[in-house]
This record gives C-alpha cells, sequence and structure tokens, in this order.
C-alpha cells in the first residue's frame, strides 16, 4: 500500500486544483468572456471525487469541497451541501451500474451530474428557501454544454495525480463497498 | 611537268591583296559608301528588332519587379496600419478608463460622504447569486453593512469582508433587501432582489401612485445607503384583485455586469440626495448630467463623450450655488493641466488595479 501521507497530498493538491478552478470560473473567465455564462468548473472535481473515490472519503471530500466553494459566494451551507449529497448519491449509483475507465465516461457522466445539480438546485430552493432562485434556462444551459467540455480535459491531469498518489484506484466495483 | 592550280592561286592572291589594298584606301569614317548601305540598312533593321524585344521584356520584368515592391510596400502600411490601430484602441481604452476615473472623483469631491473607491476583482461561483468580490478588506476599514454605489446608482452592500478582500451583495440578490421610496409620490416599499436582470419593490400599498418610468431611490430606514440615491426604475405594475399590495417590477439603474469601479461608504456624513437625481433636476442643470437618474450605467459611454464636449464636472448638482461653485472649479480645471489616470488612482486611493 503508498504512503498514507501520499493520500492527504493527493487531497490538498485537489482541493488547491478546487481553488484554481473557482478562481478561473470567478475571475479569469469574466475578463476574457465577460458576462457570457461560465462553466462549473468546481462540479468536475467533485463528480470527479465521487466517481474515483470509496463513499466515505468520498462524500466527506465532497462536503470539503462544497465548503471551500462556499467561500466564493453567499450560498447557504445548507443550499450548497443538500445538492451535493444528492449529486454524489446519484453519481455513485450510476457508477455502480455503469463503469468504464477514461475521459469519455467521466465527460459523460460529469454531464449528468450537471443536469441533476440544476434540477436539485431548483427543487431544493423552491423548498427551502423563502426567495426561491428562477429558472436561467440560458445560463444552465450553457453550463450543461460546457462542464462536460472541460471535463474532458481536465480528467487527464486528476488521473495522473490519482495515478502517483493513490494506492487502489478505483476501477470496477462490484457492489456498495464502504 | 608541274601540276600548277592557277585558280586557287588567283584566288589566294587575291584574299591577300584585298587587305593589302584597304590599306591604301583612303576612306573617311562618316561617309557610306554605296555598297555599304544595305548592309547598314539590314544592320538597323537587326538591332532595332533586338532593341525593342530587349526593352520590352526589360519594361515588363521591371513592372513586375515594380508590382512586387509595391505589394510588399502595402503590406508593410497594412501592417504599420493594424498597429496603429491597435494603439488607438488601447488609447481609446485609457482615455475611457481616464474618464471614468475623473468622474469617480468629481462625484466623490462633491459629496460630503466617506468614500473608498474599489475595482470589482470576480463574481459569484453559483450563478444563482449575484455578488462581486472587490479589492478592499478590513484593513481598509471596511466592514460589514456598508453600502457601495458608483456615481449612477446603488450596487449593494458589504455582506462579508475579509483583511484583503471583500464580498458584496448586489441588490439584484435573492437574498437582498433595501429600503426604498418612488421618488415621485414618496411611496414607501422594500426593494427585493430577483434575479441578475432585476428586483421587486415589495410592501407597496395598493392605493400608491406608482407608474412605469417612476425612479426608486433608498430610503433611510435601512440604515445603509444614503437617502435619496437611485436603486432602480419601475417596469411594470401590477394591481391584482385580491391583494393588499402592489406587484412592482424594478430594474436596477446599475448594471452590475458592466461597472468595474465601485464606491464604498465608510461614513454616509447624513447626506441626503433629495431631489438631486430626479430626472426634472437634471435637465435643469445641465441636460448632459452623468448621474442620469432613469438609465442604465451603459450610458456611460455618452456621458464621457459629454464629458469631453463640455469638460465640466457633475454629480448632479442643480443649485446655483453649487452650479457656480462648479464653474469656478471648471475654470480651475480648464488652466490646470489633465490629471493621468495614474494620479487620479492615486488620489482616490485606488491600488493599482488588474488592468
Amino acid at each position: 500500500m503508498k504512503r498514507p501521507w501520499l493520500f492527504i497530498l493527493n487531497f490538498f493538491i485537489l482541493m488547491l486544483t478546487l481553488f484554481i478552478l473557482a478562481g478561473i470560473q470567478t475571475t479569469f473567465w469574466n475578463q476574457l468572456f465577460g458576462t457570457f455564462p461560465p462553466p462549473l468548473l468546481w462540479m468536475i472535481l467533485v463528480i470527479f471525487v465521487s466517481i474515483y473515490r470509496r463513499p466515505v472519503s468520498g462524500l466527506f471530500s465532497v462536503y470539503f469541497f462544497g465548503f471551500f466553494v462556499g467561500t466564493f459566494s453567499c450560498i447557504p451551507l445548507k443550499m450548497m451541501l443538500i445538492p451535493l449529497l444528492l449529486i454524489f448519491l446519484v453519481v455513485y449509483s450510476i457508477k455502480g451500474r455503469i463503469f468504464w475507465t477514461g475521459p469519455g465516461y467521466f465527460s459523460i457522466l460529469v454531464g449528468i451530474g450537471t443536469f441533476f445539480y440544476q434540477f436539485i438546485f431548483i427543487t431544493s430552493s423552491l423548498w427551502l428557501e423563502k426567495s426561491p432562485t428562477s429558472m436561467m434556462l440560458g445560463t444552465r444551459l450553457t453550463e450543461l454544454i460546457l462542464t462536460p467540455l472541460f471535463a474532458y480535459l481536465i480528467y487527464f491531469p486528476l488521473n495522473f495525480l490519482d495515478t502517483l498518489t493513490i494506492d487502489q484506484v478505483t476501477r470496477e466495483s462490484g457492489g456498495f463497498q464502504l | 611537268m608541274f601540276n600548277i592550280d592557277f585558280k586557287k592561286i588567283f584566288i589566294i592572291g587575291l584574299a591577300l591583296l584585298l587587305p593589302i589594298l584597304s590599306i591604301n584606301m583612303e576612306q573617311k569614317q562618316s561617309e557610306t559608301t554605296w555598297y555599304n548601305t544595305p548592309l547598314e540598312y539590314l544592320m538597323g533593321f537587326v538591332q532595332e528588332t533586338f532593341y525593342t524585344f530587349t526593352t520590352g521584356v526589360r519594361q515588363t520584368t521591371s513592372q513586375y519587379l515594380d508590382l512586387v515592391n509595391l505589394k510588399k510596400e502595402a503590406q508593410d502600411i497594412k501592417e504599420q496600419n493594424r498597429e496603429l490601430l491597435a494603439k488607438f484602441e488601447s488609447l481609446n481604452e485609457i482615455q475611457r478608463e481616464n474618464d471614468r476615473l475623473k468622474e469617480l472623483l468629481e462625484f466623490k469631491k462633491s459629496t460630503k460622504m466617506d468614500l473608498l473607491a474599489a475595482r470589482i476583482i470576480g463574481r459569484d461561483v453559483i450563478p444563482d447569486h449575484n455578488t462581486i468580490t472587490i479589492n478592499r478588506g478590513t484593513r481598509d476599514g471596511i466592514q460589514a453593512g456598508q453600502a457601495v454605489i458608483t456615481v449612477g446608482g446603488a450596487v449593494g452592500f458589504i455582506f462579508r469582508p475579509t483583511k484583503f478582500i471583500s464580498h458584496v451583495m448586489l441588490i439584484t440578490d435573492r437574498y437582498a433587501v433595501a429600503d426604498g421610496i418612488v421618488q415621485r409620490s414618496r411611496a414607501h416599499g422594500i426593494v427585493e432582489g430577483r434575479n441578475v436582470r432585476g428586483c421587486v419593490l415589495q410592501y407597496v400599498e395598493r392605493t400608491e401612485d406608482v407608474k412605469p418610468g417612476d425612479l426608486v431611490v433608498t430610503g433611510s430606514l435601512d440604515n445603509i445607503f444614503p437617502k435619496g440615491f437611485p436603486l432602480a426604475v419601475v417596469e411594470s405594475v401590477e394591481r391584482k384583485t385580491f391583494s393588499v399590495s402592489l406587484k412592482v417590477d424594478l430594474k436596477p439603474v446599475v448594471d452590475a455586469n458592466k461597472i468595474e469601479e465601485v464606491f464604498i461608504i465608510r461614513n454616509a456624513g447624513k447626506e441626503d440626495f433629495g431631489e438631486r437625481f430626479s430626472p426634472n433636476s437634471n435637465t435643469e442643470s445641465d441636460g448632459n448630467s452623468k448621474v442620469s437618474s432613469a438609465s442604465n450605467r451603459d450610458s456611460k459611454h455618452k456621458s464621457t463623450e459629454s464629458s469631453k464636449n463640455r469638460n465640466e464636472p457633475s454629480a448632479g448638482s442643480n443649485a446655483a450655488t453649487e452650479n457656480k461653485a462648479v464653474e469656478n472649479k471648471d475654470s480651475k480645471a480648464q488652466k490646470s493641466p489633465t490629471p493621468t489616470s495614474d494620479s487620479i488612482e492615486a488620489s482616490m486611493g485606488l491600488p493599482k488595479g488588474i488592468n
């Protein structure tokens, strides 16, 4: 087994990547493309962790990432964690049924995850918030198209990082494993 | 006995004799003898033919070479033109930034509020929320709840300051609320954010007089914004049959997607803008007021052009004394050299931005 500190290193590098992606989405993208809706780059990392980690560590990693991403927004913690939990469950259950390695699969799952995120967020907002969010169809469709495209590119460095630092990289799974 | 070929001897003798004879022949170089004339005609014809041919070839070649040179010259000129256009655009951008910063400086000077300038460095990571990040924090005296404005109107308020940066909640955010008054009829309500495009004015009584086009300004009940500062413009008013209040949709005066610099109000100084931003007062004062109470911030380009034309400070002054003060300032401004962007930024205390 690889040294456990490598796993911690992996987590910190992912955290750093998360901050970089969020920074690109909130600052760099606006400088280049103005008001054109950016992709949900931070969501790519969340789904990566949901797919390629064991359930418990993956879920807590997702919570941590949600907490970190919340610093870039005024979103309440409940509106961040509840959709992320549901996204994790959706992605994990799909992964349990259908799985293959490669960036294509990852992109597809990011697309599915992004779609479910929009749906879950709107539903949660209607349920939990006094002033619920609006449909913003154009923005959501653009995110749905752009996020999987960027996921394809981001998959390679993330996979490389996992190969270096993670002992058993999750591939095939035969059911629910803690 | 001897087999002598006289014919051959004769021919050889003649051949040797002719040059010897020609030594003694006196011939003037300038004269053409009768036997040379046809030869010379032939020679002339041949030479002219060759000359014409070679001249034609040379001319064609030189035309081609000229074309190639012209093409190269044209390309060089085009390249230079492109570079000059790019420089011109960057100078234009600097000019626009200069105008923008001058506008901010003039606004800051014309009010008694303690304002701190800041640049917008980021947006919200979740598209369902409308917040911005500015490059000022608690080390600059920023506190939660302070109002954020621009020259044109209210933008939002500080909701999460950190040491170096602060998060500003825009008035269009779903969680933002502000006290609002319809300037014309003084109808009171609460401005709540809806989405990036607009807000609503809640809790306005059914009997109140509110029309589309009315300007909604800040009240003083929330203790955040100075009184009378433009917030939004009424887009539509709906009177539902079984409702106690009106449904008033608003469009913010300031488009947060288009602004780059903002002011944070550290101390409002009991500033009351009163009627300063009403449409009537603006037309009476100078007709080209930069603080357009009922227009969006994409009119800032028009306002910068008008500033070039007028070379007058703005900030919505409408009193006679204020106009005189403005004219005095104006005459001083005309005498003094035009401030540069760097000097304006320094005087406003703006840190060097990401530009």
